[in-house]
Parts: structure tokens; C-alpha cells; sequence
């Protein structure tokens, strides 16, 4: 197992050293300056250089290039925000935990929702509860997360102000007590883990529903019954175990796609966090910024890919066997 | 069942005069006078949209860090309304020598630093050396070129003395807020824009500092040291980052915040209509604010400029090198095209009338703003036309373009991606120019692309875009010769006489003498029009009714903050659940 995460770890290498540098050659060669945003009219054009020297910018790029990897290899050092001076990877850390809970409640919600409502439209397939389902996941997945959001808010923010419309807690939340915080943080979570997690509740649901219809239809269920094994053994043991396998190769792709998606759902929630940050460092051509959140973003595809690999290896001993007869 | 309509039709009614009571009680409570006796305590939430960069007033640029920098630090004297006079500050009084040269500030001994260290003359000499640093890059430098020295004969006189005389000695002086040395100087000035002190800021002001919750909120508390006795009046004000417009107001509506600055004029427009018709605590501020929209015109050829900056020729030799613009170089074409502009619709239109249409070059804010300076075009399709055709533009080949020398009139007017007031503007002028035979083509450009380079390389054909003025009478980093080769200075206009006029009205000490140049420069750029002036736009804040002693003017919302309080008994949840 170990040398099959070596491996994999190794393989992707390249990719993300190819990737990082066509994001510095891209972000650094789009036309534009982002030292403009420091300077004023009534600046003289001396402001201006130094602004170009303080970022590195008047640097050829070559140079420039060389000496943002040797500050990342040898020193670990991101560089500094343009926007606000701050390391970048401060800036990370502290976008990064928010995502990770927004991701992650959603992942864990889209999952339970996902596989349960699956595996009962696909027992009571081509019935009234089956069709009700599939019918209410298929407009979930349709619906752009953007548009989801915006309607949540509405119906449950502002008509009915159940749950509050922006933030991560309550401006109050240090005065509260620990039961009082944990509960300003579901409240505050529950529309953008919403929002975020039922177009990706849709995908696994449909994943699972043809996944287990087609087990429950196959021989060897239909001998696993002959031999009288129990209905749950059989649909759990059996036939989820097998759905669940397309399910793993997607979680590679869902990774990298709930942090994009997070993006949306931060801007209209209000919510700190990855997405945030890339749209202004963007915007704003703040390159140290840029660059390391790129880093995190290809090692999140590689993580991705690399966990979908090993849980598939383990849940499926053939792909262990075929791996070690290949090498 | 026709009980039961009944009975439904009865609710109905009762509930319908339910809130009709409701909404009066509402406009009667936020409407009346102050009369009660002025309580401490309260929370102020302020909505903003976007993050500050820095809480450093030598580094911050943003008009979020700017209003939050306001609250925590204080400069020597604050400008008045009239922008003219000031009020002691930091400084308690001021005289100038008997040359007139220098400028003699006695500063207050009680002044303490949020972190009790107290204020001296030190921290003023520190200030402006830093000020004047170029590795600190502070965007105020240019108010201190005419600064020789400043001195500090003990600790609490500082002397600032002036290479020439000029109506804005005491402004340039007093012009930044003062940062305490103690902490900064041990920061190199080259690493100011990294220094700790950004995000944990340490001033003298009526606030002080408490936490930033990073893309959520920084919050500031009551100074009770602070050298004004009594005040400030609330307890703390919470600075909530929401970057959705919708969301914002919407939370505006439902008291989750208290004050929104910068609201769109379409739903500044409800806000009033539901604070006149008392259905909303939330109440409607407007105040002639400092930001116009213009149309700006190539004057010149861009192919000649880029071989000009090749050469690295001098600004004396800009008529030699560089050619006038085929389209815009000729004033009689910019004065047509600016008669067909209908700038009074325009105006309405994108702003709902929230704007004052603008003539010239000198903001109204300003005191050496004169109405009657400025030249006026009217809308006038037909003037127009005739002024292009004695320019030899017209339509010879009949396909509904005018035309010279084989060129259809036809040019890219450029604004910003993502400002619909100015995407709106560029729309409508395209119709407008197009019903006298010229193509207008709009073209939305990425900011970092329009600013960074097209502007500065004068690789445009006209743009439209707005300005924030400064509060005081500078147009020489947009139209002196001086500043031709720099990024802001982009329709490449140049002039003799405004030169001359704008350093005339710089050198003069007699107040009346610079009106009068001010006079001139007004009637010359709005005669030329290097620029064409579209409107002048209104601020449109709304704060909630319960915030008493509120003033707004040309300076902003937060001139007097320090005065603002919440009678007792209209104290909200977030109010009771910080005082609890």
C-alpha cells in the first residue's frame, strides 16, 4: 500500500510543477499592473518604481520566476500578500479552515442524503416515492448553486428570518455560552452546507440509484437470496458496497469541484474562506496570493485523486492485485 | 362560508390598521427632536463590502480602511465643512513666524496612546519623515513638497517650515494622521506595508482598536482615555465585511446592521419612499459626496506617444513629437460631441436622479468651485452636426456614418468591467452619437487592464470612468504638462496656459487673485474639454433612526461620530447583549 502511495505521490510531481508554472506565466503575463491600485494621481512616477521594486516587478521574469521557487523551496516562503502584506500563507491558513468545515459538512451532508434517498428510490424503484425523488434530486442538480443561495436566503433569511444570512457566527458570539456557540454555528452553516450540498446529493443519489437497481438485478444477488440471505445483508453488503464505487473514483473530481463551488456560496453568504480569497487576489493581481493558492488547489486534485485511489484499492482487492501484477 | 369571508375580511381589516399604527408609531419615534438627555452605550454595526488592507494610515489605501483609520487615529487639525478653516486636534493652537514662513503647532500635553504612552513631538518629526519616505510609498506625499523641515524645539511645539509661501501651508502641515513612533520605528520603512501594526493598530483617536475576525469584522471600543472629555458616546462600533449588495441591504432592512454607505441609487430611491411614508427606522443621509464621472478623449496619437516614450523626449518637445488624435484632437469634434450627448438624461437615467450634472472641471464641494466659470454646452444634435461638418466630418457615402478622407467616424469607448452605472453611460452614448452618424462601440475592459495599461499607454479612444477628488484644488496631476508622461494624465492633454495659470493660482497668497485663476482654468479645460464633464454624484447612506446627532457632509458620515448616541429605550438585542 505504501509503495502504491509513493508512487502515486511521485507520479503527480510534474503536474504540479508544470501547473504552478503556467499559473506564474499566465498571472504574470496578463496585461496589467497591479501596483497601479497603490498609486494616486498626485504621485510622482518615482512612487510607482518603488512599488514595482517593493513587489519584485521590475525584475525580468526569469528572475522573478527563480526567485519565488527558491524562496518556496528552500524557505518555504510564499511571499507577501500585495493586497494587504500579509505572508501568504497566513492568508491561506486562516481562508482555509472555513472552507474545509463548508466542504466538508457539505460532503459528509450530500453523502448521507445521497446514499439514503439512493438506495430507498432504488427499492421502491418505478414507484410514486421513487419518481417524487428522482424528480426533486433531478431540479437540484439542474439548479446553479448560485440561484439555490439566493433563494434560500430569501425564503428562509429574509421572509421568515429563521436563520441568519451571512457569516460564519453571530456578531454576539464570544458573549454566548458553549452550547450557545455550537448552535451559532450550525445556524449560521445550515444554508450554505444547503446551498452547497444538494446539487452534489443529486449526483451521488443518481450514482447510487442506477448502481443499486442494476446489483439488485444481478445473478449473483439473485443466488445470494436462493441461499436465503437476509434483504438488508444483501442490499448493504452487497449491492451498496458495489454502487459505492463510482462513487469513490467521483469524490477525485468532487474535491477541487467543492472548492470552486465554495467560491459562490461564500460570496453570497458572506462567508470567509478559500473562495473569497481567490476572487480578490485575482481581481486584484495579487500574484503571492494567486500562486499559493494554486499550489493548494493542484495538491487538493492530487490529494483528491490519491485518496480516491487508496479507499478504491481498499474497498476493491482486485485494483491492489492488478496495481502490484503492473509494477 | 360567507361567515367565514366575513370573518376573514374583519381580520383582515384589523390587521391592515394594526400596521398602519405600527408605521406611524415607527416615523414618529425616529422623527422627533432630540430632546432627551444624551445616554452613553450602544453598538454601531456598519455594513461595508469589502475588507480593509491595512489599519496603517501610511499604507492604507481603501475607503474601508480610511473610514476605519478615521475613528483610531487623529491628525494635528481637522479640516472644517467649509474647507477652509480647521479645528484644533492633536495640535491645540498654531501661529505662523514672523516671515510667514513657518508654521508653529502647540500640541497637546494630555494625549494619551490607546496604549498609554503619551503623544509628543516626536511622534510628529516621525510622521512626516516618514510621510516624505519614498520606500513607504504613503499616497499624501505630494502635500508635503512644499515642507523644508519640521522641528521640534521640546515636546510640545513642533515647527513646520515651507520652501515658499501658499495658500495651503497649513494644510499641507496637518494633513495625515499621526502614528505613534514608539511601535513603528521599529520597522524598517521599506517593510511598513508588512508591519504588524497594519492589523493591530494603536492610536490616539475616540476608538481604539479591539479584533479582526479575518472577511468578518473588525471591531473598535469606546477610547476612555480620550482627550475630548465625555466622549465618544457609543461603546463600541462593528465594522461587518458583507461583499454581496443584495445581502447587505437586506440586512440593512433587517436592523442587522445600522449604517450602509454607497447605496445604488435605485434602492437609495426606496429607502426613502419607505422612511417618508413611515414603514422603515431606516433612514435616508445624501450629501454632495466627491466622486464624478467623465468621458475622457484621446487628444492624441497613440502611435506617436509610444515612439515619444522610445525616444524619452521631454515634455517641451510634446508638440514636435506627438501628433493630435484624428478623431479627438480637435476641439471643435470634443465640444460636438459633447452637444450631443444629452448629459441631463443621461444623468437622471443612470443615477434616478441622484446626481448634479457637471460643467467643469472643479467639484462643486470645493470652495473655488464657480458655476458661472464654466462654459456650457447645451444639447444641441443639430449644432453639433454643423460643428462636424465644418470639420469636414460628414456622411458622403450615405451609409449612416459620417466620414473624412475615406475614415468613418467610429471609436471604442472604454469602461470598466463590472460597473453597470458606467456600462450604462457608454450604452447610452452609443445611442446618442449613433443619431448624428457616429458608431460608438462599447468596450468593457478588466480594471487591472484598463489602469494598468491602456490608460497609462494612452491606448484608448475615450473612456469613461469617475474620479474621487481630493479637498483641495489640484488638477495639475491630469492636465499639467508636467505630469504628461505619468499613468493618470491619459487624454495626453497639454497647454501652455493652463500651465502657466495653474502654477500662477499655486504661487499666489491672496485668496482672491486664486479664485480668479481658478476662474480662468475652469473656463480654458471646459472650453477645450480634454475631458467631457458628465455629473456630479450625490452620497446615499442610510444609518437606522435610532442613532441621534448624526452630521453628514462633504467629508464623509463619520465627521462626528464621536457625538453620536442611542436614546435608552431604542437600544436593540446586539445593544443589550454587549452591555449585558
Amino acid at each position: 500500500m505504501i509503495s502504491i502511495i509513493l508512487k502515486r505521490v511521485l507520479d503527480s510531481v510534474p503536474t504540479i510543477i508544470i501547473g504552478i508554472t503556467l499559473t506564474f506565466l499566465i498571472v504574470h503575463l496578463a496585461p496589467g499592473d497591479p501596483g497601479i491600485r497603490f498609486l494616486d494621481p498626485s504621485q510622482s512616477p518615482e512612487i510607482q518604481q518603488v512599488i514595482q521594486k517593493r513587489f519584485g516587478l521590475n525584475e525580468p521574469l526569469y528572475i522573478q520566476y527563480w526567485n519565488w521557487v527558491k524562496r518556496v523551496l528552500f524557505h518555504f516562503d510564499f511571499g507577501n500578500s500585495f493586497y494587504n502584506g500579509k505572508p501568504s500563507s497566513e492568508v491561506l491558513r486562516s481562508a482555509l479552515l472555513p472552507t474545509i468545515l463548508l466542504a466538508g459538512c457539505a460532503l459528509v451532508f450530500a453523502l448521507i442524503t445521497g446514499i439514503l434517498l439512493g438506495i430507498l428510490a432504488a427499492i421502491r424503484s418505478n414507484t410514486f416515492t421513487d419518481r417524487t425523488i428522482t424528480i426533486i434530486m433531478m431540479l437540484f442538480f439542474s439548479t446553479p448553486a448560485f440561484w439555490l443561495g439566493i433563494m434560500f436566503l430569501g425564503v428562509f433569511s429574509i421572509q421568515l428570518g429563521w436563520l441568519p444570512s451571512s457569516h460564519l457566527t453571530s456578531l454576539y458570539h464570544d458573549q454566548l455560552n458553549t452550547i450557545g456557540r455550537f448552535t451559532d454555528y450550525i445556524k449560521h452553516l445550515f444554508l450554505p452546507v444547503l446551498t452547497l450540498g444538494l446539487p452534489l446529493a443529486a449526483t451521488f443519489f443518481r450514482y447510487i440509484r442506477s448502481g443499486v437497481i442494476e446489483a439488485l438485478r444481478s445473478d449473483y444477488i439473485l443466488g445470494a437470496r436462493a441461499r436465503g440471505i437476509g434483504h438488508n445483508k444483501i442490499l448493504f453488503r452487497y449491492c451498496l458496497k458495489n454502487s459505492l464505487l463510482p462513487i469513490i473514483s467521483l469524490l477525485g473530481v468532487i474535491i477541487p469541484a467543492l472548492l470552486s463551488g465554495a467560491v459562490i456560496v461564500e460570496v453570497i453568504f458572506s462567508l470567509p474562506g478559500m473562495g473569497r480569497t481567490m476572487v480578490s487576489a485575482v481581481f486584484g493581481r495579487d500574484y503571492p496570493i494567486i500562486l499559493a493558492a494554486s499550489i493548494l488547489a493542484f495538491f487538493a486534485v492530487v490529494a483528491g485523486n490519491l485518496i480516491a485511489d487508496i479507499t478504491y484499492s481498499i474497498i476493491d482487492p482486485r485494483i491492489r492485485y492488478q496495481t502490484r501484477k503492473n509494477s | 362560508m360567507k361567515t367565514t369571508h366575513l370573518i376573514i375580511i374583519v381580520c383582515l381589516v384589523f390587521v391592515l390598521f394594526s400596521c398602519d399604527s405600527k408605521i406611524k408609531n415607527i416615523k414618529q419615534l425616529y422623527s422627533e427632536t432630540d430632546t432627551t438627555e444624551i445616554a452613553d452605550g450602544g453598538t454601531l454595526v456598519v455594513g461595508v463590502r469589502s475588507e480593509p488592507e491595512s489599519l496603517n494610515p501610511l499604507t492604507a489605501l481603501s475607503q474601508t480602511s480610511r473610514n476605519i483609520i478615521s475613528l483610531i487615529f487623529r491628525r494635528l487639525a481637522d479640516l472644517n465643512e467649509d474647507l477652509a478653516t480647521f479645528t484644533p486636534q492633536l495640535a491645540k493652537k498654531w501661529s505662523f513666524s514672523s516671515d510667514s514662513m513657518s508654521l508653529i503647532f502647540h500640541l497637546r500635553t494630555d494625549v494619551l496612546w490607546h496604549d498609554n504612552i503619551p503623544f509628543t513631538a516626536t511622534d510628529v518629526i516621525y510622521n512626516y519623515q516618514m510621510q516624505i519616505n519614498p520606500d513607504v510609498a504613503w499616497d499624501g506625499i505630494s502635500y508635503k513638497d512644499n515642507i523644508a523641515s519640521v522641528q521640534s524645539p521640546n515636546d510640545s511645539t513642533v515647527i513646520f517650515t515651507f520652501h515658499k509661501k501658499s495658500l495651503s501651508m497649513l494644510m499641507d502641515a496637518v494633513e495625515g494622521y499621526i502614528v505613534p513612533k514608539h511601535i513603528l520605528e521599529h520597522d524598517p520603512p521599506e517593510k511598513m506595508h508588512e508591519s504588524s501594526f497594519n492589523r493591530h493598530p494603536v492610536g490616539t483617536g475616540p476608538f481604539r482598536f479591539l479584533g479582526w475576525k479575518d472577511q468578518q469584522t473588525v471591531t473598535l471600543i469606546k477610547n476612555s482615555s480620550y482627550y475630548e472629555t465625555g466622549k465618544p458616546h457609543l461603546d463600541r462600533i462593528i465594522f461587518k465585511i458583507v461583499p454581496d449588495n443584495l445581502n447587505l441591504l437586506t440586512q440593512l432592512k433587517a436592523g442587522e446592521v445600522d449604517l450602509v454607505e454607497g447605496i445604488y441609487p435605485k434602492d437609495f430611491q426606496g429607502i426613502i419612499k419607505n422612511w417618508d411614508e413611515g414603514k422603515s427606522s431606516v433612514r435616508p443621509v445624501s450629501y454632495v459626496g466627491r466622486r464624478y464621472d467623465f468621458i475622457g478623449w484621446n487628444l492624441i496619437d497613440p502611435d506617436t506617444y509610444q515612439e515619444a516614450i522610445q525616444n524619452e523626449i521631454s515634455e517641451i518637445k510634446i508638440n514636435e513629437y506627438i501628433k493630435p488624435n484624428k478623431l479627438f484632437g480637435s476641439q471643435k469634434v470634443r465640444c460636438a460631441l459633447t452637444m450631443a450627448i444629452d448629459r441631463e438624461a443621461l444623468t437622471n437615467a443612470v443615477n434616478f436622479g441622484m446626481a448634479l450634472t457637471m460643467d467643469g472641471p472643479v467639484p462643486p464641494i470645493l470652495a473655488a468651485y464657480n458655476e458661472d466659470a464654466n462654459i456650457h454646452w447645451y444639447y444641441d444634435p443639430r449644432q453639433a452636426l454643423k460643428l462636424l461638418s465644418e470639420e469636414g466630418w460628414i456622411d458622403s457615402d450615405k451609409d449612416g456614418i459620417l466620414d473624412k478622407d475615406g475614415v468613418a467616424f467610429e471609436f471604442e469607448m472604454v469602461t470598466e468591467n463590472g460597473n453597470v452605472r458606467w456600462e450604462q453611460v457608454a450604452t447610452i452614448i452609443q445611442d446618442q452619437l449613433g443619431k448624428i452618424g457616429i458608431r460608438v462601440t462599447p468596450r468593457l475592459v478588466e480594471p487591472a487592464l484598463l489602469y494598468g495599461k491602456m490608460l497609462p499607454s494612452k491606448d484608448f479612444d475615450a473612456v469613461v470612468i469617475g474620479w474621487v477628488v481630493g479637498l483641495t484644488m489640484d488638477l495639475a496631476p491630469l492636465f499639467h504638462s508636467s505630469s504628461f508622461f505619468t499613468p493618470f494624465h491619459f487624454t495626453g492633454y497639454h497647454s501652455l496656459r493652463y500651465d502657466s495659470l495653474d502654477s500662477a493660482s499655486k504661487n499666489t497668497l491672496d485668496p482672491k487673485a486664486a479664485q480668479q485663476y481658478y476662474n480662468n482654468i475652469a473656463r480654458l479645460l471646459s472650453y477645450e474639454l480634454p475631458y467631457t464633464w458628465l455629473y456630479y454624484r450625490l452620497e446615499c447612506s442610510a444609518i437606522h433612526g435610532r442613532f441621534k446627532n448624526v452630521k453628514s457632509d462633504k467629508r464623509g458620515m463619520y465627521i462626528n461620530l464621536e457625538d453620536w448616541w442611542i436614546p435608552l429605550d431604542e437600544r436593540n438585542r446586539i445593544d443589550k447583549l454587549f452591555e449585558g
